[in-house]
């Protein structure tokens, strides 16, 4: 167990100037590119990793994290403005937001949206840093063989929750852990699949394969698919009444199941890898406009359901890492981003984290609070500016986006090669796009793959060649038995579940 | 046959080239130990087929390509490929401008000021930032 004394020097690494600038500049920057539709907090943070790696864990880290909160606020905005949302998450906010925008409202609805993402966030904090440290001392009990177990349940899991099909998330998985074979066997120290580039000794590059994936592919398609249009500009007039443009207290009280639900129904979902931020924000509309007394008033501009989608897929953000941070499991594309930027800083995720790397964690729960709090602030004061800058170009956005990528890779991997990594990597990825693969499950992968296959290797030594020694790891045998009920359920029963979130 | 159909066609084909020709030939063979080099690619390269197969045979979607956008993707990734060489060769200062203008005045950006601040401003000052903030060099 972390002893109080490192819970008190990991806070007290956090709440310095140099970690709050950080954090603060993290949250700027997620506002503001959540604000542009298209951009979007992933593409920012794959962007970003190489330029933290020069920083010091815990402000690189807190840059991200500060990056992805704040991408959570900034998504809401332009779904609220123009009904087109920022981010996917905030998809759900623009059914009531854009309504309340149609009335005159529009300050009101971001302020509502702002307050419930907040609340939503810290309690998913709250909640991640009561049971993080437990749920790492449970996890520690586990042998090789249940950790091998637990990630091929986590691919099941995610395969089945996330993208169209069961198949191809397998598909992408399977993808993503030949890709991670690539480079210096582990154990033998043979070359495996280099086709004589010798820079592919050590596999390759953890930044070209997620920014040219996740980033670049998606910027060379929305590239294609620009008219050179322009988005219209929105103007918020300055002479509303108080009850156009703020939120009162009673407003905000009077949605306090609200917000609750939509934090539980949040922190649930983030806890499970594979689930996402977009599935929280719909089932916690669903669930209240269900249980409203008067759901016919829903979609036409109610602040309850802004106050239930942003606190739920706010929420998801901090649930996310009780995954990552207990079992070294990402759950979702910023989770996979986070810890290629943990391994980057020669960090890896897991429940060692807890002992080996305890005054970080707690700096980083620190960092999660103060980013919480800048979210606040800034959004409070930059609402009107985020607005202006739904209209900024595209083409400027985009064509730096661009070369920032091309820069961070080349400084992170220390040549042009990992530069044509990426470009292949972006080319792979827009092929997984077009075809619906989801390309979030092969990014999981391609980083678990080490981890992956270590944890087989140690399998088999345990099990001496032989399943039936199998029999003495029942959770391992559990945990095979829930994968293969998830592969069932989720997939060749036709993945019921799922669509009936999709069809909320 | 839909565009899924035949993708999926082809991933089971890959999945074969890759089991019976690229692993043999770019896995060197180890007697020794519970896993070899091999052992996972295979592993995964079986999984791939299997689960293709069954993709190939039970999948029902219909993915529509707007092949248009697939070409004006496929000139943006040449042109990157372009000026990454020719970074590499003359230097980043003189090559990303250009790339910046290319990109905007491909996608329809006519107004100057925007494409002298994205197309001149914001490259320079990624140069200067690198070059001589962080004093990294860029090619």
């Amino acid at each position: 167990m972390v002893d109080f004394s490192t819970i008190l020097a990991g806070l007290g690494d956090a709440f310095t100037l140099t970690n709050l600038l950080f954090v603060l500049a993290g949250v700027i920057v997620g506002q503001f590119v959540g604000a542009m539709p298209g951009v979007g907090p992933v593409m920012t943070m794959a962007i970003a990793i190489p330029f933290t790696f020069v920083l010091n864990p815990l402000p690189a880290i807190g840059f991200l994290v500060g990056v992805n909160k704040g991408g959570l606020i900034g998504g809401a905005i332009p779904a609220i403005l123009i009904n087109t949302p920022g981010t996917p998450d905030a998809a759900a906010t623009a059914i009531d937001g854009y309504p309340l925008t149609q009335k005159g409202k529009p300050l009101k609805a971001m302020k509502m949206a702002l307050y419930s993402s907040v609340t939503g966030d810290t309690f998913s904090d709250l909640v991640l840093i009561t049971i993080a440290a437990p749920l790492a001392i449970i996890a520690l009990k586990m042998g090789p063989v249940e950790i091998f177990a637990l990630m091929v349940f986590a691919f099941s899991l995610i395969s089945g929750l996330i993208g169209s099909s069961v198949t191809r998330g397998i598909i992408a998985t399977v993808l993503g852990l030949l890709l991670a074979t690539v480079g210096l066997d582990p154990e033998h120290s043979t070359p495996r699949l280099i086709f004589g580039f010798f820079d592919l000794y050590d596999g390759f590059p953890i930044a070209s394969v997620a920014i040219g994936s996740l980033a670049v592919s998606e910027i060379f398609l929305r590239l294609a698919k620009m008219r050179g249009e322009v988005r219209p500009a929105v103007n918020i007039p300055r002479d509303q009444t108080s009850d156009q443009k703020n939120v009162t207290f009673t407003e905000y009280w009077a949605c306090k199941y609200v917000l609750l639900r939509g934090a539980l129904i949040g922190t649930g979902i983030g806890a499970v890898p594979g689930m996402g931020s977009t599935a929280a924000a719909f089932m916690s509309y669903a669930s209240t406009k269900q249980s409203a007394k008067d759901p016919e008033s829903f979609g036409k501009g109610d602040l309850r359901g802004i106050a239930a989608t942003e606190s739920a897929n706010s929420s998801v953000a901090g649930a996310d890492f009780i995954p990552l941070l207990t079992l070294g499991l990402p759950g979702s594309a910023s989770a996979a981003l986070l810890i290629s930027a943990f391994l980057i800083q020669g960090i890896q995720p897991g429940p060692l984290l807890f002992e080996q790397q305890g005054q970080l964690i707690y700096g980083l729960f620190g960092a999660m609070m103060m980013a919480n709090l800048c979210n606040f602030t800034c959004g409070f004061f930059g609402l009107r500016l985020w607005a202006k800058l739904i209209s900024a170009p595209e083409s400027v956005v985009f064509s730096a986006a661009l070369i920032l990528c091309v820069v961070g890779v080349y400084l992170s991997t220390g040549g042009t090669f990992g530069v044509y990594v990426m470009l292949a990597f972006a080319v792979f990825g827009m092929f997984l796009n077009a075809l619906n693969y989801p390309v979030v499950i092969f990014i999981i992968a391609f980083f678990l793959g080490p981890r992956f296959e270590l944890s087989l290797g140690q399998t088999a030594t345990i099990l001496r060649g032989d399943l039936m020694n199998l029999t003495n790891h029942p959770v391992a045998i559990l945990l095979f038995l829930m994968s293969a009920f998830c592969v069932y359920w989720l997939g060749f029963r036709d993945g019921k579940s799922k669509r009936s979130i999709e069809a909320l | 046959m839909s565009i899924d159909r035949i993708a999926t066609g082809l991933i089971v084909l890959f999945g074969f080239v890759f089991i019976f020709w690229i692993i043999p030939s770019q896995i060197e063979e180890v007697e020794f130990g519970r896993i070899v080099p091999s052992t996972v690619p295979m592993i995964a390269m079986w999984a791939l087929v299997v689960v293709a197969a069954i993709q190939f045979f039970t999948d029902k979607s219909t993915t529509s390509i707007d092949l248009l956008v697939f070409i004006r993707a496929a000139a943006f990734v040449a042109l990157l490929v372009g000026a990454v060489y020719l970074m590499d060769r003359f230097g980043f200062e003189y090559v990303a401008p250009f790339l910046a203008l290319s990109i905007m005045l491909a996608i329809g950006e006519r107004r100057w000021y925007w494409l002298f601040f994205g197309g001149v401003i914001l490259p320079l000052s990624v140069w200067l930032l690198v070059e001589h903030v962080l004093d990294r060099t860029l090619a």
